[in-house]
């Protein structure tokens, strides 16, 4: 999902989604990806910023249950560079949280990210979360090796746009 | 008398020890037997002094008495007079680079000199071992153009990202910043001197205008300093600052002296003296009148209070005037790193909503401690209520959940900060408005000793209901007397009120009261 600023009704609608699903289902990958960063906007802009220590909580949570082995899920990865982009700042403690986390998979990941990794790191990059010389040239080179399939397309595309910008 | 200060070129003398901002009494001063005057304020400064001199200075009261004592001026290496390096000081010309230039072209022991003049600048970096000094009818005006402002990025990560290297912060978080009129990063041994004045002309630009939205990066100060040591500001006027005025962070030996800090009454954020995790700080002859906090004494939020721990501690503020401004001093509410020991002594506040004002609130952390905190011989005038400490305060996106707000006993947690001992010792306080004083304390966590001793409060005949504390269930008062609510000890040694109503001391949850009146 591109960033875009969605509407206040869109957002609403994707929260409450989200509270239909149980406590394993929200910290699942795939959820994470889909609801996270929606949330985030939401509470920034429109919530009060009050659920920015429950989204730091999920993402713990998350990331005990992916293990040391499962950090460098592409949804996960994800999840954190779209939800970063969208929280506030100011709540520095849980937007800080999140940037560790990201910090931690990057270094699993960056060896040989795949698809949605590279999208996730160049996006890190770009938002100053990562340090570029260390970062960029490794995931630069493994997405100039990468294919577009049709079951990777969507992500393709959005790792095409930052490697696209990273090169400004 | 005594001497507080002394550089190359001045002095800063303490003529009236039982004075406060004023003396008791004005008194001529005679340096080395000539008159230069009188003065009538306890702590006095003088300028245009000549380097390596002995001088002899003699106070001398309307009745004869008279006091002298010597003292000798620091030596300098030499003077670099901005206009050699090209700066105009016409109030057109862009004066950066000519200003820059010559502060890093200074050598150690020198001084940078600023004579007369309308100099137009954006921010300037200090290096160490050096003074700058603004003469009588000197103006830094500070650009209004954000894009003019480098930024100090608040986190960046060591190399190995094993650690992290910070410079920005921004209302206890470390985030991006705009530098600002004069920043300090890791200098030792320098002078800020002179009767000249630093304007942040914010109000010709848009940083009082939608304050609260970050636009490239948050606004910056007039004085930043971050891990500096032994740095004295003297005399110095600051004004109109985009945001918080003098901000030193992770600094030490720190000495502001006769300084003045203006800011209008509705500009926001604009508090005159945020020290930030730093040790050993004086601020004595000092003069505020600005939008919101007059000092505020802080040592972050709950990131940099886990990360660091380091607590704001061994503050003087004394012979200073608080005049308007929102409290007099405050401590808090970024103060997860703790704030300890902290004397405020002969000081004359006027017009602030509140006197001493402590904020904290669950969620600051276990390292969020404040302690030893002294208000001795204090005059308010109209000040609405001279003593609150308020341990719901209700800041932060989440200030008004039951989190923070609850009355209820909550676990002790790391979150839960500490409020150890206040101490108030002879403080005059006349035209009250609200109470007292008003104590609200966690029920988890009690204030642990309130000290109240030889205290004078005085109400307004016409005084106006208000709410003591920013917390949601703080009910509105009006000429009442002492109200505490969970502390641990409360005791009150000759403390007379005048002009309530209502009773002297509502206790609600209060271990140990000893009333002496």
């Amino acid at each position: 999902m591109e960033y875009v600023m969605a509407n206040e009704q869109y957002l609403k609608q994707m929260r409450a989604q989200f509270d239909l699903l149980d406590e394993d289902e929200q910290a699942a990958p795939e959820n994470l990806y889909l609801y996270q960063p929606m949330r985030a906007e939401y509470d920034a802009r429109f919530g009060g910023r009050k659920e920015h220590r429950a989204i730091a909580t999920l993402f713990r949570r998350a990331r005990e249950k992916l293990g040391d082995e499962g950090i460098t899920d592409g949804y996960y990865m994800m999840a954190l560079a779209d939800t970063l982009e969208r929280m506030d700042k100011q709540l520095y403690e849980h937007y800080r949280a999140l940037e560790d986390l990201l910090l931690e998979a990057a270094r699993k990941a960056v060896c040989s990210p795949g698809v949605q990794a590279q999208y996730a790191l160049m996006k890190a990059v770009r938002l100053n979360l990562l340090d570029p010389e260390k970062y960029l040239p490794a995931v630069r080179a493994a997405f100039e090796k990468t294919r577009c399939t049709p079951g990777t397309a969507d992500f393709y595309r959005l790792a095409q746009e930052e490697y696209r910008r990273s090169a400004l | 008398m005594k001497c507080l200060f002394v550089s190359a070129r001045s002095c800063a003398m303490l003529l009236d020890p039982e004075g406060d901002y004023y003396a008791r009494e004005p008194r001529e001063l005679l340096l080395n037997g000539a008159s230069i005057g009188v003065e009538k304020r306890s702590v006095s400064s003088l300028f245009g002094l000549w380097p390596d001199t002995e001088y002899t200075l003699v106070s001398r009261l309307k009745d004869g008495t008279e006091e002298q004592m010597s003292f000798r001026t620091e030596k300098e290496v030499c003077t670099l007079d901005v206009r050699r390096f090209g700066a105009a000081g016409d109030g057109e010309h862009d004066d950066t680079p000519m200003l820059q230039a010559a502060i890093l072209a200074c050598p150690e022991g020198g001084r940078v000199l600023i004579p007369a003049g309308t100099y137009r600048t954006g921010p300037l970096f200090l290096k160490s071992h050096m003074t700058l000094e603004l003469k009588k009818g000197t103006v830094l005006a500070l650009k209004t153009e954000r894009e003019a402002f480098p930024i100090l990025p608040g986190v960046t990560r060591t190399t190995d990202e094993a650690g992290e290297y910070l410079l920005g912060s921004w209302e206890g978080n470390p985030l991006d910043c705009f530098a600002a009129a004069l920043t300090g990063i890791g200098i030792t041994d320098v002078r800020i001197i002179g009767e000249g004045v630093i304007d942040g002309c914010a109000q010709k630009g848009d940083w009082w205008i939608d304050p609260k939205r970050m636009r490239i990066a948050y606004r910056g100060r007039l004085l930043y300093l971050r891990d500096c040591s032994d740095v004295a500001v003297q005399g110095v006027t600051f004004r109109n600052s985009p945001s918080w005025n003098l901000h030193p962070t992770f600094s030490r030996n720190l000495s502001f002296l006769n300084v003045r800090v203006e800011a209008p009454a509705v500009s926001p954020n604009t508090d005159g003296f945020d020290p930030e995790s730093c040790s050993g700080v004086r601020v004595l002859g000092t003069e505020f009148s600005v939008g919101d906090d007059c000092i505020a004494i802080k040592s972050g939020k709950i990131y940099m209070g886990s990360a660091y721990h380091v607590p704001c501690e061994h503050v003087e503020i004394a012979w200073c005037a608080m005049l308007d401004g929102h409290g007099g001093v405050t401590v808090g509410s970024e103060m997860s790193g703790g704030v300890r020991h902290v004397r405020v002594h002969h000081c004359y506040m006027r017009g602030n909503d509140r006197g001493l004002r402590i904020k904290t609130r669950r969620g600051r952390g276990k390292y969020a401690v404040i302690d030893d905190i002294r208000f001795e011989n204090v005059r308010m005038e109209g000040v609405k209520t001279p003593l609150v400490v308020n341990c719901l305060y209700c800041c932060d996106p989440d200030g008004h959940t039951p989190y923070v707000q609850s009355r209820e006993k909550q676990p002790v947690d790391d979150g839960t900060p500490t409020v150890g001992e206040i101490c108030f010792e002879k403080v005059r306080a006349t035209d009250c408005q609200g109470c007292a004083g008003y104590v609200l304390g966690l029920p988890e966590r009690p204030v642990g000793h309130v000290i109240l001793r030889d205290c004078d409060f005085a109400f307004a005949r016409d005084a106006r209901p208000m709410r003591p504390a920013m917390a949601d269930s703080a009910e509105e008062c009006c000429r009442s007397g002492l109200i505490l609510y969970y502390v641990d000890r409360a005791t009150l040694e000759r403390v007379r009120m005048e002009g309530i109503e209502g009773q002297r001391l509502t206790a609600a949850s209060v271990n140990t009261i000893n009333d002496q009146q």
